[in-house]
């Protein structure tokens, strides 16, 4: 749990960090996309730390290439 | 129309170029490569792995001529103006994925490396926050500052291997090469699939590097004595691991390289020189680790149209942190991914 806890504060500072610059600056769809990656990131993360089941991003490879390895 | 948005304009030179180029055809593949092709080729490795480096010069020629027609624009910007938006973008995402695979296979390679062979009792993480944070870091500093650390560190990278090969010298046996092509051409050629694919074809990613290539911008020679270079190390490494281990103790180790780097001996004072190897492909695997992390990074940039894409390297960083843990749960089913299925993959993209 602590983990968890130690990956969310880590990406509070990562946006408290990068945040105020880009409203500053106006960048609406570089927001956007840092929050959204930020967000993806921190649950994944979070997943991690939490043990749960991720499904491993090589399967997709194998799925598709067995059959033409076959 | 999808020219580069981006307002950071490092400029490198052309020489720069080429030593990146040379240090991210080496990679991962000198440590990895010989026991990849050992366990297909046997004693004939040394044949594969000419027969790759002469195609994967043909690629690099390749590229440096679409690197010329690039006009100054990055690959993800040139291949939306060749195909339109719509078409341009589908594509663009298809990279960004392959982007994603490359970079989660590199930090896999470091970690399983170092938790296997240097560092047992370390978590995998640690090593990928470190390794990572150093990534973000050249990123951030920008183009110009990698390329000369590159510049840097290249007369290091070969002055240690050139020491290396020559104090592996003495224990080269020439009869391990025999029998040539025993087996016919066969099991050459079920070899470079591999051997061409990983060092060559990923080679691709220097392509987002071209507009910030100075001076005249003909990338053509830079790709060309690049890979020519690059694959020349990796010639050299291959035949020396067949000449001192042999084709059977290649195949059956997981680091031949790391092997052979123990088996220095001169005298009864300079042993186990592993620490050489260690550095060296420390060195190469960094510079092609943070080339694919900055063509991933710019290329979200361009296919967003962003301004700036500094801000985006600790969230996809943890993304790809936990690609990399996910991905590789043990060295067994990393090398079996490696062997069955990575070269075609690497191939199609």
């Amino acid at each position: 749990m602590s983990s968890f806890i130690g990956v969310i504060a880590v990406a509070v500072c990562v946006a408290c960090w990068e945040l105020p610059g880009l409203i500053k600056r106006k960048r609406r769809k570089e927001i956007f996309l840092f929050i959204a990656l930020l967000l993806i990131g921190t649950g994944l993360y979070g997943a991690l730390t939490l043990h749960a089941k991720i499904p491993n991003p090589f399967l997709l490879i194998k799925a598709v290439f067995d059959p033409i390895m076959s | 129309m999808s020219k580069s948005i981006s307002k950071d304009n490092g400029k490198i030179s052309a020489r720069q170029f080429m030593i990146l180029i040379i240090l991210c055809t080496i990679g991962d593949s000198i440590l990895i490569l010989p026991t990849i092709i050992a366990a297909a080729s046997k004693q004939d490795a040394w044949i594969t792995m000419l027969i790759s480096m002469a195609m994967g010069i043909g690629v690099g020629a390749l590229y440096g001529w679409l690197a010329m027609r690039m006009q100054g624009t990055n690959l993800i910007a040139f291949v939306q103006q060749s195909l339109g938006n719509a078409v341009g973008s589908l594509v663009s995402i298809v990279f960004i994925v392959y982007f994603v695979y490359l970079h989660i296979t590199l930090t896999s390679e470091m970690s399983q490396f170092m938790t296997t062979q240097l560092m047992p009792e370390t978590p995998n993480n640690a090593i990928f926050i470190l390794f990572i944070s150093v990534v973000i870091i050249a990123y951030r500093l920008g183009v110009e500052a990698f390329a000369r650390m590159g510049e840097l560190l290249f007369p290091f990278f070969m002055l240690l291997f050139i020491f290396m090969v020559v104090l592996l010298i003495p224990q080269v046996e020439v009869d391990k090469l025999q029998p040539i092509m025993a087996n016919g051409m066969l099991p050459i050629i079920k070899g470079v699939p591999t051997a061409f694919a990983i060092p060559f074809t990923e080679l691709i990613v220097i392509l987002m590097l071209v507009p910030h290539l100075s001076g005249e911008k003909k990338p053509l020679k830079p790709f060309l004595i690049g890979t020519s270079i690059g694959g020349l190390f990796l010639f050299i490494t291959v035949l020396i691991c067949l000449l001192v281990l042999g084709a059977n103790l290649m195949e059956t180790k997981y680091y031949p390289t790391f092997i052979l780097a123990q088996k220095i001996t001169v005298g009864n004072f300079l042993e186990r020189m592993e620490a050489i190897l260690t550095f060296m492909w420390i060195i190469t695997v960094y510079f092609k680790t943070l080339l694919i992390f900055f063509a991933l990074t710019k290329s979200l940039e361009q296919l967003f149209r962003l301004k700036e894409s500094k801000m985006l390297t600790v969230p996809l960083a943890m993304i790809l942190l936990v690609g990399s843990v996910v991905s590789t749960p043990n060295i067994v089913i990393y090398n079996e991914m490696i062997k069955h299925y990575w070269s075609m993959f690497d191939l199609t993209v």
